[in-house]
Formats: structure tokens, sequence, C-alpha cells
């Protein structure tokens, strides 16, 4: 969605832009809200839990724990270490957020991973505002509506075999292919040395992925990532 | 509707809470001199190598639980974005239906 200075495009188009990628995000919320109310949380439980948490792998994460009466600081860690790529996240889109206090700590507070993706090239705070909050309120209200539908859908029904999450990793990782096709051609190394580096970065952060897990694996393999794409004129 | 919030409940949102506004809104209010190289960096290089990791973990985590499925899907989401103009939506079918056919042919 590259948007040149002064250029008009209407959040209108911006919504149409988002809106299939908060649709793909929907079944992955309303299956939320399903678990939850199998875990006996009130829909205005996972309503709050949406709207404040914001966190799709932080409240799958944090839910179960929930159940086993879990202390708050455990909760935290745990949620902190799974949520720790937003700290460099949010750090890179500061600079286009409005300067309002309130507005900018909402916006931030709306940022998703999609919404990262998808809002490069946008600069007007407006039409930032549409993506994030367009996929925020597609996530807030699918987990709701996935503990109406709870009740009325058994779990035995669906393919155990089928990931029903796939289709929202696709989307995720189709947006960074997206991103990745308009800015590798950008680096200023050589060919053997752009691939080289990426590959680099592609096996190390498998390596930190082996090594530190999946939870914290996140921040040294960015770090590495950045130093290394750095290093070759990113 | 219930509108009441169970203790073990209510820790759990306020611990997303909290973390939301340690990761994401507290960020977005430090303020940092910065250099031109430094800016750099994080307007350029930063998000670039964050979409490179966003993409090693996604295609590792699917990769690791459905190997030949995931695997098939992602290469062709690959080869469909860096050699097409096809848009997300349409990718994201063509991949999910090679995994779904797959996942289905190969799990008894």
């Amino acid at each position: 969605m590259p948007e040149s200075p002064g250029a008009s495009v209407d959040a209108w188009a911006v919504f149409r832009r988002v809106l299939p990628t908060s649709l793909t995000l929907a079944p992955i919320a309303m299956l939320l809200g399903v678990l939850a109310a199998q875990a006996h949380w009130s829909a205005f439980e996972v309503f709050l839990f949406s709207l404040l948490g914001f966190s799709g792998s932080g409240q799958f994460a944090l839910m179960p724990l929930a159940a086993q009466d879990v202390g708050f600081l455990t909760l935290l860690l745990l949620a902190v270490s799974i949520n720790s790529r937003y700290v460099p996240i949010a750090f890179v889109t500061a600079s286009r957020l409005p300067s309002s206090p309130a507005r900018r700590g909402f916006m931030a507070h709306i940022l998703g991973d999609e919404a990262f993706v998808l809002e490069q090239g946008v600069h007007e705070p407006a039409h930032m505002l549409v993506v994030r909050l367009t996929i925020y309120g597609a996530w807030v209200l699918s987990s709701v509506a996935g503990v109406w539908m709870g009740g009325m859908i058994p779990l035995g029904l669906l393919d155990s075999r089928v990931n029903l999450g796939f289709p929202a990793s696709m989307v995720l990782l189709v947006l960074c292919f997206g991103q990745l096709k308009v800015r590798v051609p950008s680096i200023r190394a050589s060919g053997p040395r752009c691939v080289f580096e990426i590959a680099l970065c592609v096996l190390a952060a498998l390596a930190f992925y082996a090594l530190l897990g999946r939870i914290w694996f996140w921040l040294p393999s960015i770090a590495f990532s950045t130093w290394r794409l750095w290093k070759a004129g990113a | 509707m219930n509108f009441a919030i169970s203790s073990s409940h209510g820790l759990a949102i306020l611990a997303l809470l909290a973390t939301s506004l340690l990761v994401r809104v507290l960020p977005v209010f430090l303020k940092v001199g910065m250099s031109d190289t430094v800016r750099s960096l994080l307007e350029r290089v930063l998000p670039t190598a964050v979409f490179l990791n966003f993409a090693v973990y996604i295609a590792w985590t699917e990769i690791s639980t459905a190997f030949v499925p995931s695997l098939a899907a992602i290469a062709a989401a690959a080869l469909i974005t860096f050699s097409t103009r096809a848009g997300l939506v349409l990718t994201t079918a063509l991949a999910t239906l090679i995994y779904v056919a797959l996942q289905l042919h190969l799990v008894p």
C-alpha cells in the first residue's frame, strides 16, 4: 500500500485493502472464543481479554494457565516473552504516530503483526488507524462471536488433521514475502553476497529458534539479522 | 450478558494489558536522540529483519507440524509471490488448498 507524500488515498480504499487480511484472522479469533467458552470464560471476559490484551499467541498461551491459577508475575513474564517482538516493531512505527498521548497510546496498543506489514508505506496517521483498527476490531468481535458459537459447534466435528490456523499463518507469510520482494532488491551488496547474507540470517534464526525456543529467539535473532543486513547495505 | 469476571480470568486479562503497555505502548513514548545512521537502521534495516524473522518463524512452525503439506504450500506461496503479481487472497487460498489437500491425503 505505498503512499507517496501528498497522495490522496482515501480511508475507504485502505479499509478495503485490509479487510481480506482481517477476515482470514476471524476463524482463529473464533477458535479462541470457542476454546474460551469451553474453559468457562464468559463472552464479556473474552471481550475484555481481546480488547485489553489483543495478542493472538499471548491469549492462546495464557488461557489454559489462567485455569491453573498461575500467579500474575508468571503470566506477565510469559506474555512479555511471547510478545517481545513488538518492542522493535513499536519503536520503528513511533515516528508515524500522532503526537497526542492518548491517540498515540491507543494506536500503539492496537498494533498487530499483520497491521505492521500492511501499513508499510502508509504515512497518514488516519490511514494507519484504519489499518490497525480493522484488524483489531475483527479480532475482538470474532473472538466474542466464537464464545457464542462455542456451545453450538462440537469440536469433534472439526477435522483434527487440518490446522485451522494455517490460512492466517499463510496470510502473514505472504505479506512478509511481499515486503521482502520489494526490500531485498534495494540491498546494495552484490547478488551472491546478498543471497549469502539472507541465507545466513535464515540459518541464524533457525539456530536461535532451536537453542532458545519459539518464545525467546525473537530479539537475538532480529538483532543478528539487522546487523548482517546493515553490513550488506540494506 | 454476564458481566462478572473471575479472579483468574481477570489476572490473565491484566497480565496481557500490562504486556501491551510494556512492549507496544511504552516504546512509542521513549524519547531517544537518533543519528541519521540509527534512524536509517530503524526505518529500513530493522523492518526487513523483522519480516525475514516472521517468515522463518511461520515457515518453520508450520513445517515442523506437517512437513510435506506445509513445505509444498509455502514453496507455492513463495513461488507465486516472488514470480507473479497475484494478490494476497489468491496466493493464500492456493497455498491453503495445497496444504489441506496434501494433509488429508497423507494423514489417515
